[in-house]
């Protein structure tokens, strides 16, 4: 009747809340094909080919704020998170990816105490 | 090597047990977690929540005092009054676990300081360095118990602590501030008051609300005894270790007639992909990706049962663990006459938490995450998921 | 002090596509051309990261223009980006050519004395059946 189970270590899978920013150009239009294309440029440039085939999936896409959660199997996720830190630009202009959260765990996503204001 | 990174850590524990069980550990789980920053309902099948589940987290409140000094805390009034009598949980507000100074005061009156090596070298109070750290630790922990017999005035510990925390540190933090009176006529609003006294300004807040509805989602069929999905139903028992007795296997059996119209041999959903669609779900992501799409690769997982309206509430603030305790109660009776075949309660822990489960230390590594998940079935089974980031000792 | 240590891909190169008439290798080929070519597949395969981590180490140490064997230096944690970026080689300079590794070796030394043993075989298969005494047949086999 009891049963527990206890998982430790590599989890399959990595979540990523991430935003894209831009420096002067606040109102780029970016939709989910050219946002997974800045990405998968990002992982080319840092970690060519290699990396390029790194299955990085969209879950969703907030267009308005250009803020995305992307899953990544976890033997990708430093070459996914290095190369979305080492972004300078796309489509000529100055930008950056802001990280929010990793998790392992989707769920933990659905709440950020760190940016809880009150 | 070259070529792969090893990649954070983390820890998932997932147990299955009964509510009328009598060694069920769900009241102790839910209780020892101290500091709970959001709840997130999920009710398939559900038309409308009913109102004495949602007041009762509405109903709570919570304050936030700022600018609070430590040895406000050690004093013998303060002491006496909230810390020994009910039970009082503060923590404080605006500081990051791995980057400052964190304090936190759980039940039964023991006063956590998670400090930087600078802090901690200034103080003088003997602590522990991290457990997570143990080549050059860079936090160390101290723990206080307020209410032992020999912390008191005069004594040569208070006298000391006393001076490091007024003398040689004075130091300051905004606090959450929630306490759980010993008898009912006590207001909860005392500690604020007592506070407010002593010359420093409290604000209340209530826990937030957002109830919505979904239409025509997809779940995920389950059974609570399958959760490796191999569609045995309950044959997947024989290999684990049976604790319960022959009585309550009956009753459990009755339990499940429910979901007849599975046969055996289907292949149910496991317990990891129902936990990462419930993770999509609660996010409020949309499951449709094809296996070949380019954006996402991420789908329901099968088998799927469609839900005319789908219920979901998230509430977010300070929620004290007996609050979530009332609310799961409630919750398992509505469960008994509802046509739901599952429901769901998330808790998550706050992210700059010193401690997660008991007095288990806590801290921030990629993530910070301290969560649980109870599923419950109507037939008072239940499905706890607890999950852990990287600096974290496994949940009890 | 701890010692740097190093990997080295002992190659040959095989040159494809037309062969210039009058000789009987495809030569012209150099050091600096083979670096070039084998750094920019590293390049496209494993992007600023693989160049960056092979910049110390990664070299072209030795290259016989006569027959057209070549040794490539790489520091020995980083050595598989090389090892994974050298058969996708099509190019060097501007004659077509792919490279078959034939030895991996930890110093320079054991991939001599691979190199001697390896051409003393190819002279001995070469020469099977022909008059020993031939003076031409001779000369090839220097390693």
């Amino acid at each position: 009747m009891y049963r527990r189970i206890v998982s430790k270590g590599k989890a399959e899978y990595f979540y990523l809340h991430v935003t894209l920013e831009f420096e002067d150009f606040e109102d780029v239009p970016v939709d989910a094909i050219k946002f997974k294309t800045i990405i998968v440029d990002a992982l080319q440039g840092l970690f060519g080919l290699a990396g390029a085939s790194i299955p990085a999936d969209i879950l969703k896409f907030h267009q308005p704020k250009r803020s995305a959660v992307l899953r990544v199997p976890s033997s990708g996720f430093v070459k996914l998170w290095s190369s979305l830190t080492l972004l300078g630009t796309c489509m000529g202009r100055r930008c950056a990816f802001r990280v929010h959260q990793v998790t392992p765990h989707l769920m933990a996503l659905s709440a950020n105490s760190r940016e809880w204001q009150l | 090597m070259a070529v792969t990174f090893t990649c954070p850590a983390s820890k998932l524990v997932f147990e299955r047990s009964c509510f009328l069980h009598k060694n069920s550990r769900h009241v102790t789980n839910v209780l020892e977690h101290h500091f709970n920053y959001g709840v997130d309902i999920l009710i398939p099948d559900c038309d409308s929540i009913p109102l004495h589940l949602t007041s009762l987290m509405v109903n709570s409140r919570f304050f936030l005092t700022e600018r609070l000094p430590l040895a406000i805390l050690i004093d013998k009034e303060f002491v006496e009054a909230f810390v020994k009598k009910g039970k009082l949980y503060m923590l404080s507000y605006g500081t990051a676990i791995d980057r400052d100074n964190c304090v936190a005061i759980v039940p039964p009156g023991i006063l956590i300081l998670n400090l930087t090596k600078d802090t901690y070298q200034e103080l003088g109070l003997v602590g522990k360095p991290t457990v997570f750290q143990k080549k050059l630790p860079t936090k160390y922990v101290v723990e206080i118990n307020l209410t032992e017999e020999y912390f008191t005035p005069g004594k040569n510990y208070y006298e000391r602590v006393k001076w490091c925390l007024t003398d040689r540190l004075g130091l300051v933090f905004d606090f959450l501030v929630a306490w759980l009176p010993h008898e009912d006529q006590i207001s909860q609003s005392s500690v604020p008051a007592y506070l407010c006294n002593k010359g420093f300004r409290s604000r209340a807040f209530k826990v937030s609300e957002e109830i919505t509805f979904k239409k025509d989602v997809k779940y995920p069929v389950i059974d609570s005894n399958d959760f490796d999905g191999h569609g045995e139903g309950g044959n997947s028992d024989n290999d684990c270790p049976i604790t319960s007795s022959t009585k309550y296997d009956e009753q459990k059996k009755g339990g499940t007639k429910s979901d007849g119209q599975l046969k055996s041999g289907d292949f149910l959903c496991s317990y990891t992909e129902f936990w990462e669609w419930l993770g999509a779900f609660t996010c409020g992501l949309d499951c449709d990706g094809s296996p070949d799409d380019f954006l996402s690769t991420f789908s329901c997982p099968d088998p799927v049962s469609i839900s005319p309206s789908c219920c979901q509430c998230k509430y977010r603030g300070f929620i004290l663990p007996g609050t979530i305790n009332c609310l799961i109660e409630s919750l398992r009776d509505y469960m008994k006459s509802s046509t739901s075949p599952w429901a769901c309660v998330t808790v998550h822990g706050f992210t700059d938490s010193p401690v997660s489960w008991r007095r288990n230390e806590h801290g921030h590594h990629k993530g910070g995450e301290n969560l649980y998940t109870f599923v419950l079935f109507p037939s008072e089974d239940y499905w706890l998921y607890m999950a852990v980031g990287t600096h974290d000792i496994c949940p009890p | 002090m701890v010692r740097l240590k190093n990997r080295y891909y002992l190659c040959e190169i095989i040159p494809t596509g037309e062969k210039k008439q009058g000789t009987h290798l495809v030569g012209g080929f150099t050091e600096r051309l083979v670096f070039k070519a084998v750094q920019k597949e590293v390049q496209d395969l494993h992007g600023d990261y693989g160049q960056g981590v092979l910049m110390g180490s990664f070299s072209v140490s030795y290259l016989n223009p006569d027959t057209n064997m070549v040794m490539i230096r790489a520091g020995r944690d980083y050595h598989r980006l090389v090892g994974s970026a050298l058969p996708l080689v099509k190019k060097i300079g501007h004659q077509e050519a792919f490279l078959r590794t034939i030895h991996l070796g930890g110093t320079i030394r054991s991939c001599q004395k691979f190199l001697i043993k390896h051409n003393k075989q190819f002279v001995k298969s070469a020469t099977e059946g022909v008059d020993v005494a031939d003076p031409e047949v001779k000369e090839q086999g220097n390693g």
